[in-house]
């Protein structure tokens, strides 16, 4: 309101006033006291920013402020692929292994009894068919392939006999040390 | 009531009497009871007709009946025999199941622990975690103990260093292996075969021979009689007839097996199991003779080690 004039208050001087009012409400129009009391900057015509009360008020909304997100268009170093997460693959429920697992699992049952299942399990000479903690495979395995490992693979064959001997010292020597 | 049910059916006489003939010296091997073969009966009503042959005027059903050990409890199921010939489904007659394996108490934990089982025990992990001691270096107390200010140290290997060794984690290849006892993989199977026959998911055919090996013909099959997605086919040997194994190794939701190879886990993974004759005789067989057996089984001895 200041530094303007209201459109009503403009066709009612121009009307009805005369004389010293007349005087008055020319110099409000023309910018003339009151534009220097409120000294506005801009360059835009006084009511470009003059809305209907009591509506907020067009105009440059948080100023200065610079809008980082990706709005489209081409990007800086286009030749340098994108990276983003692989594209979902679903698991293939009916390939070979999966549509078939389980087979023979019954061959002792349903076939002549002579196979086991454990005879089918394929892995370590000394895990198939066994199930124990970390210091029974590993004294397992030393039962087999110790005196192999001796001279193929010494470092090997060394570490196992010092994790055997330390597990022994815990599991064996020592109060409320969990066995796995 | 049956008769009235295989009305409908359109076979020729001829293949009656040469399926029947040869499920008779089949069947007859390990009967204990002669099997009623109703093709041979002289009691059905024949037309007479002034040009052609003598033709029967109604469908001559298989009645097989034979049990070789009988449950005293219980009387036995009965499933349709069908035919794998035609798309459209055709029963060539009726079957008696042995109740304490098609009609077993549907017991789901057994059928959990048995699949848990077939999961687990050829189960090897190889996940394995170096320890302080096997990481490369961190011999020497990298700085004095006292003196300096920092914190003290005796090895750069220890697990709190960045580089270091894994205090417990995952120790070396692992196996999961136990043996769940004998009647309860024998239970497993009953139930699995209880719950198949129970939700009308278990189909008793003839044989596996399928005029054509075009895998079109297997899933328009499939289709026409709300069989399901996905099928396993068992028969007794592990040969097969030579057009449904081209057929079938086009789909990958469709099966075969010998009896040898069936499982819990096999039989809950299809919708449909779809046994011959001769396989559901071995399976019953084998099953009772499980049940009923009183010697012991020393075929597999835990902790062998073969130096």
């Amino acid at each position: 309101m200041w530094g303007s004039s209201t459109p009503i208050l403009n066709s009612t001087v121009n009307a009805n006033i005369t004389g010293w009012s007349r005087q008055l409400a020319d110099r409000i129009t023309n910018g003339g006291i009151l534009s220097t009391l409120t000294r506005s900057y801009s360059s835009e015509p006084p009511d470009k920013y003059d809305p209907p009360a009591p509506f907020r008020k067009p105009g440059a909304r948080r100023y200065g402020w610079v809008n980082k997100l990706y709005g489209g268009g081409v990007l800086p170093r286009s030749d340098k692929p994108i990276r983003s997460l692989p594209a979902y693959k679903p698991k293939d429920s009916w390939n070979r292994k999966r549509a078939l697992f389980g087979q023979n699992d019954y061959i002792d049952i349903l076939g002549d009894g002579d196979i086991h299942p454990v005879e089918l399990i394929t892995g370590p000479k000394w895990l198939i068919g066994f199930k124990g903690n970390e210091l029974q495979r590993l004294v397992r395995r030393a039962k087999i392939q110790g005196s192999q490992m001796r001279y193929l693979y010494p470092t090997k064959y060394h570490q196992m006999w010092k994790r055997i001997r330390f597990l022994n010292k815990k599991y064996n020597m020592k109060r409320s040390k969990r066995v796995r | 009531m049956l008769s009235k049910k295989l009305h409908s059916c359109r076979f020729d006489a001829n293949d009656i009497c040469r399926i029947s003939s040869a499920l008779t010296k089949i069947l007859n091997v390990t009967a204990k009871r002669q099997v009623h073969d109703s093709s041979f009966d002289t009691s059905h009503e024949l037309l007479q007709t002034d040009s052609g042959p003598v033709v029967p005027s109604r469908p001559l059903p298989l009645i097989i009946q034979k049990m070789d050990y009988p449950s005293r409890f219980a009387p036995p199921k009965q499933a349709w025999i069908e035919s794998l010939g035609t798309i459209e489904d055709e029963k060539l007659g009726t079957i008696d199941l042995h109740p304490e394996i098609f009609g077993t108490y549907p017991r789901i934990d057994i059928l959990h622990r048995n699949i848990v089982w077939q999961r687990n025990y050829k189960r090897i992990s190889h996940a394995k975690t170096k320890s302080r001691a096997e990481v490369q270096g961190g011999g020497r107390k990298p700085w004095p103990q006292k003196g300096l200010g920092r914190a003290r140290h005796g090895s750069i290997r220890s697990p709190i260093w960045v580089g270091g060794g894994r205090a417990l984690g995952p120790r070396g290849p692992k196996s999961y292996f136990y043996m769940l006892p004998r009647h309860m993989r024998v239970l497993g199977l009953r139930t699995a075969l209880s719950c198949k026959f129970a939700q009308n998911d278990l189909h008793i055919v003839d044989s596996l021979e399928i005029p054509s090996d075009d895998p079109a013909f297997i899933e328009e099959l499939l289709d026409t009689r709300f069989w399901g997605f996905s099928a396993l086919f068992v028969d007794d040997t592990d040969i097969m007839p030579r057009n449904i194994s081209l057929a079938l190794s086009k789909v990958p939701q469709f099966n075969l097996m010998p009896v040898y190879g069936l499982n819990v886990y096999s039989m809950l993974k299809h919708e449909t199991l779809v046994l011959t004759l001769a396989a559901l005789e071995k399976i019953q067989q084998k099953i009772l003779h499980q049940m009923h057996k009183t010697s012991l089984d020393r075929s597999f001895k835990n902790e062998r080690v073969r130096y």
